[in-house]
């Protein structure tokens, strides 16, 4: 359902995606790297966010450069920026949505309410999102992705800032929908989820694919992959703390 | 008093920031129009006093979030942290008012030889007055007010609730309201009321709003809501077509008490030249304050509204057409380079 080939990303100078190309078909596509490495990136030009200098990359055989409208009709997208209006509310948001996606305002009130519900949402339903904590947006942003019921889903790091229950839903959600055929492609620091429920793991460092699950026959833990390809841990001390107070 | 003094620095640079966000005024198409007012009076060497009653009003309007508290621009939760014994607490209190710009203008009235220590008494009181109320507006949200802005019907009424909104939390739109208010009193009220104000006052209220309509994005450009307009599978004409029935709906319900038509042939004209700047000069418009643009824009604005707004009181509806005519091709051409980009 994604494919994209040697896509290629500069700001100025910098190279932020350096000749990406990958595939992903069907379940939950995880995509790891260190801060700035190029992973919302990579989603922002698969999402038509942002336009990349060069190469290719199709959803679902939709060329993303040349039909954004057809594009986003089939896919939900949690950006990193959350995407939220500060004068809606929580539930102003999904009414929002569904008549914009063609779906029905009974429908749409249903599958808010359902939504709101999982999410363990429906008390702030009527909080405007500047009311709203980073982890209740964050939320808000994913019901705004699945209320259409998307074919591919693109989450930029959903599960940073989400309590536990939550996150466990969110997970056991993601895990349900990729096993009804919807690709789940998302991007994530927390190394122990990751491992728990990818199904595709890839691991992208300076804006190139260093390390992909599907190449690897033997497994090892994640966290000694990452650690071994991505970057490895400072052993810088800092000395004056915990020193006596000055 | 180091901790005191360093927190005082801080909060004296916030609010020299904070007073370089009212910068926009001086591109603002109503404060353009006053000065022009004054500028005009000058050169025929009389007193301007035409200008005076609009200055009032944006002086009125500006005391709002210039009567805010300095203090508040350290998080409570900062605030607390800090380790300050009680008595810096209240000194910090007190030190801190006298970076209020409220508290300036009252001084420099008192010494101003033309007004009266009463009427610097009576700004002062007005302005913790308006202070009390932005307070108790903020304390008490499900209070909130834009809570009554109804759900527009077709699919892009979330969108249309929206712009609403946000329009509301720019100072231009109060102007304009305050405008109409006092318009509708002149027409009710007044014994006498001269038909030919009216078309006058319409151009007014367009006049106070006109500046948003240049850049309809830039309450946006605080937010992430940018993104989200990428992510809807709409096309660019809607996108921009719910930013201006937001804008029209407004104005409508501003200039039907004044004359409907005449302010809607202004407000169209307007829109049609301000999604030049809404959609290439997108500039970041801050809450609770006036929108700004660029001058060429909103003296092409103004001076081709009033002229086709006049016309279409003098002419007739075909006028209102022509405006409408104007505004469908621009939101057809920016709509696709909306679409380009």
């Amino acid at each position: 359902m994604i494919e994209c080939s040697n896509v290629v990303k500069r700001f100025g100078d910098f190279v932020a995606l350096d000749s990406v190309s990958l595939q992903a078909a069907s379940g939950i596509c995880a995509l790891l790297g260190p801060n700035g490495a190029g992973k919302s990136t990579l989603l922002k030009i698969l999402t038509g966010l942002l336009p990349m200098d060069s190469g290719s990359a199709r959803i679902c055989g939709l060329e993303v450069a040349k039909r954004p409208i057809e594009l986003r009709r089939i896919i939900g997208v949690l950006p990193e920026d959350l995407g939220l209006f500060d004068s809606l509310t929580v539930g102003e948001h999904l009414d929002l949505c569904g008549p914009i996606y063609g779906i029905a305002r009974a429908e749409t009130r249903e599958r808010s309410a359902a939504l709101l519900r999982i999410l363990r949402l429906d008390h702030a339903r009527d909080l405007f999102i500047e009311q709203c904590s980073h982890g209740m947006r964050k939320k808000t942003a994913l019901a705004m992705a699945l209320l259409h019921n998307p074919r591919v889903l693109f989450l930029d790091e959903p599960f940073e800032g989400i309590d536990p229950v939550s996150a466990k839903t969110i997970h056991e959600l993601l895990s349900a929908i990729a096993s009804r055929g919807v690709l789940v492609f998302l991007t994530s620091h927390i190394l122990s989820i990751v491992d728990k429920f990818a199904t595709e793991v890839l691991m992208i460092r300076g804006g190139k694919i260093v390390w992909s699950s599907a190449a690897q026959a033997a497994p090892r833990p994640l966290e000694e992959i990452y650690f071994e390809f991505v970057e490895s841990q400072p052993a810088e001390d800092l000395p004056w703390l915990g020193s006596p107070q000055s | 008093m180091a901790r005191l003094s360093a927190i005082l620095a801080a909060l004296g640079r916030a609010v020299r920031r904070d007073l370089g966000t009212f910068r926009s005024l001086k591109t603002n198409n109503f404060f353009l129009f006053i000065l022009l007012l004054a500028w005009a009076a000058g050169v025929s060497h009389v007193e301007p006093h035409s200008s005076y009653p609009l200055l009032l009003l944006l002086f009125f309007v500006l005391l709002f979030p210039l009567s805010s508290d300095p203090l508040d621009k350290v998080p409570p939760s900062r605030l607390a942290l800090w380790p300050l014994a009680q008595g810096e607490r209240v000194t910090l209190r007190l030190m801190s008012l006298a970076l209020s710009p409220v508290l300036w203008f009252a001084i420099l009235f008192m010494f101003f030889r033309r007004v009266r220590p009463g009427i610097a008494l009576a700004f002062l009181t007005a302005a913790i007055l308006v202070q009390f109320v932005a307070v108790l507006a903020r304390r008490i949200p499900a209070r909130n007010p834009f809570r009554f802005v109804p759900p527009f019907p077709s699919r892009l009424g979330g969108l249309i609730r929206n712009n609403v909104r946000q329009m509301l939390t720019v100072l231009d739109m109060y102007i304009a309201i305050l405008l109409s208010i006092g318009g509708c009193a002149y027409r009710f009220l007044a014994s006498n009321p001269q038909p030919a104000a009216f078309p006058i006052l319409a151009l007014l209220v367009g006049l106070a709003m006109s500046t948003y309509a240049n850049n309809l994005f830039g309450l946006d450009l605080a937010s992430s809501a940018t993104t989200r307009y990428r992510l809807l599978p709409l096309g660019g004409w809607e996108i921009l077509l719910a930013k201006d029935l937001a804008f029209l709906a407004i104005l409508a319900l501003l200039v039907l008490p004044l004359d409907l038509f005449t302010g809607l042939t202004f407000g169209l004209f307007a829109l049609a030249v301000g999604h030049h700047g809404s959609i290439f000069r997108q500039v970041r418009t801050r809450r609770w304050r006036f929108a700004g643009t660029r001058v060429a824009l909103g003296v092409t604005q103004s001076v081709g509204g009033i002229i086709l707004g006049f016309t279409e009181h003098l002419h007739g509806v075909a006028f209102l057409f022509a405006s409408a005519a104007i505004y469908a091709a621009s939101l057809w051409f920016y709509a696709w380079r909306w679409d380009a980009s």
